[in-house]
């Protein structure tokens, strides 16, 4: 009996050790393209968000000029957004800067929907101001090179082909000299070190108290048109001569 | 019923002990169980097909629904899995904080999901406000949520008895700092994804015995820095069958296989973004319950 207890041991380590290597197959190209009727319960649970949903995107907020798309180094849409938070704001800050990543969206040529806002800024990011010394704001000028441009409003910044700042004009006079800081307005999401914003990092904020995507929508309501323009507000030179 | 199968399964492994049988006895495939295993990630509460844009009515939870249906009239055991990133996308999050997408997928029978960085939009006080909508468990192994309102409302790992199949489910979160608010995840604690998930894999396959061990992972699918991807994840750890991943909206036609650490394979799985595609990967078992054959592809929900 004690022997057969014994085989019984050996037999269950055999069995519970599975050796064979994982072989994943897959049908030719294993993409299969499926075209299904919506499910009717799960369209009937849905209706009546998309109720509410539909009577509050639809409205029309303004009109806009052109289309505007986002990019690097500037963009209508970059510029768009960073000069009416500016604008909005500058009782409280100097400068704005946002990332171009955080543009989910382009903004249709015509009519502005609650909507379009939406789609632009989906995510929930407040506005906030921080103050950066000299050489945080520095940081902020390399960063901004660094990645090709990111938007920005309240100055204007020179650059040559091996990404070195010529110059760099503020809107706004600040004496760093003079132990001033320079106040930025941007999201919470960046304020707290999002995309390796990194010059932001430990500082105070100062909530402004409203959504970024707030204030897209009042400045859309406030004003019946929109428009935007690439100003060379980051710009390359050539210094070869 | 389950005693008496407990019993067979028993007796068979006993007379196979002792006879000691080629494995090649059992390879007849009309003895192979099968799971199915779908899995979603990063779905942004996109609820219904594109309007717009080079996706223009594709995906859609309700067509979503239908095809989960169809492959459960299959017969087969389902295993639905979701990696993270349902919220935040479209207007339904900004209004319904996540509560659509909860009662949507506890409808389609979703059996578990782990928490993206996205999950955390409207804060932990958001996620935890709409828990009551899903009937689905959050498995999440490496964020240590002992001083958030998250404590008791989340699983560090599961084991579903599909059938008889026992699948061992943990789930891997990515780091927050930089990523998320700091108010947002609160006093959330990342812990490193290779120990939690050699501890937690080694548990699944080991002590709890299960057949087949799958890690729920919000790392990214691969990063070209030394950032955690599933793919390190994958080479650094052992006793994984199976990482169904997101974050890096990769689409996979099907599962990438990486070896771990004792050179066996693992497979990496992952559909895009915004319930484009399901993933659909069908284990097949023999009577020692050692997968013999796997079949994975991408469902693409085309527009109708």
């Amino acid at each position: 009996m004690k022997i057969k207890l014994h085989y019984i041991y050996i037999g269950v380590i055999l069995l519970s050790a599975c050796t064979t290597q994982l072989v994943v197959k897959s049908k030719q190209n294993s993409v299969v393209s499926i075209t299904a009727i919506p499910d009717s319960i799960i369209t009937s649970i849905i209706n009546p968000y998309k109720i509410g949903i539909d009577s509050v995107m639809n409205e029309i907020l303004c009109v806009s000029e052109l289309e505007m798309t986002k990019g690097r180094p500037e963009s209508l849409l970059g510029n768009f957004v960073t000069d009416l938070c500016l604008e909005q704001y500058s009782d409280l800050a100097d400068i704005c800067i946002m990332n171009n990543g955080g543009l989910r969206s382009t903004l249709p040529k015509g009519n502005v929907t609650r909507g379009d806002i939406y789609k632009l800024m989906p995510f929930d990011n407040e506005l906030v101001v921080v103050e950066l010394d000299e050489k945080d704001f520095e940081g902020l000028l390399e960063y901004l090179v660094s990645r090709g441009g990111e938007p920005f409003s309240g100055m204007n910044i020179v650059v040559t082909e091996n990404e070195k700042i010529i110059n760099h004009t503020l809107f706004r006079e600040i004496d760093f000299s003079k132990g001033e800081t320079i106040k930025v307005l941007t999201s919470d999401y960046l304020a707290n070190g999002g995309d390796k914003m990194w010059f932001f990092k430990d500082k105070i904020q100062t909530k402004v108290e409203i959504k970024l995507r707030d204030a897209i929508i009042n400045y859309c309501k406030s004003h019946k048109v929109i428009s935007s323009k690439l100003d060379w507000r980051i710009r390359l030179v050539n210094t070869i001569k | 019923m389950k005693s008496r199968r407990e019993f067979i399964k028993r007796a068979t492994l006993g007379t196979t002990a002792l006879s000691i049988l080629p494995a090649k006895a059992f390879s007849n495939s009309k003895e192979l169980k099968q799971l199915t295993v779908l899995h979603t990630n990063d779905m942004h509460s996109h609820i219904h097909p594109f309007t717009s844009g080079r996706n223009k009515g594709v995906g859609g939870m309700a067509q979503r629904a239908t095809i989960i249906k169809n492959i459960r009239e299959e017969g087969n055991q389902v295993l639905l899995l979701d990696a993270g990133d349902i919220f935040q996308g479209t207007p339904y999050f900004n209004v319904y904080g996540g509560e659509l997408e909860f009662k949507l997928m506890s409808e389609m029978k979703y059996d578990a999901s782990t928490i993206g960085n996205h999950d955390f939009d409207n804060g932990l006080d958001g996620l935890v406000k709409q828990l009551p909508h899903a009937n689905f468990p959050f498995i999440v192994s490496n964020y240590d949520f002992s001083d958030t309102e998250m404590e008791g409302n989340y699983l560090k790992y599961k084991v579903f008895n599909k059938g008889g199949i026992k699948v061992g489910v943990f789930g891997i979160g990515i780091e927050l700092e930089g990523l998320v608010s700091k108010n947002m995840y609160g006093n959330t604690l990342y812990q490193n994804p290779i120990e939690k998930s050699n501890y937690y894999a080694d548990l699944l396959k080991n002590s709890l015995d299960c057949d087949l061990v799958i890690c729920l992972s919000h790392l990214g699918f691969k990063y070209n820095t030394k950032k955690m991807s599933d793919k390190l994840l994958a080479s650094q750890t052992k006793n994984i069958d199976l990482i169904i991943g997101g974050h890096t909206h990769t689409f996979l036609n099907k599962p990438v296989i990486v070896e771990n650490l004792e050179s066996e394979n693992v497979q990496i799985a992952q559909v895009g973004y915004a319930g484009i595609n399901i993933g659909r990967i069908d284990y097949f078992f023999n009577r020692k319950m050692c997968v013999k054959k796997v079949d994975g592809s991408s469902i693409f929900i085309k527009k109708t």
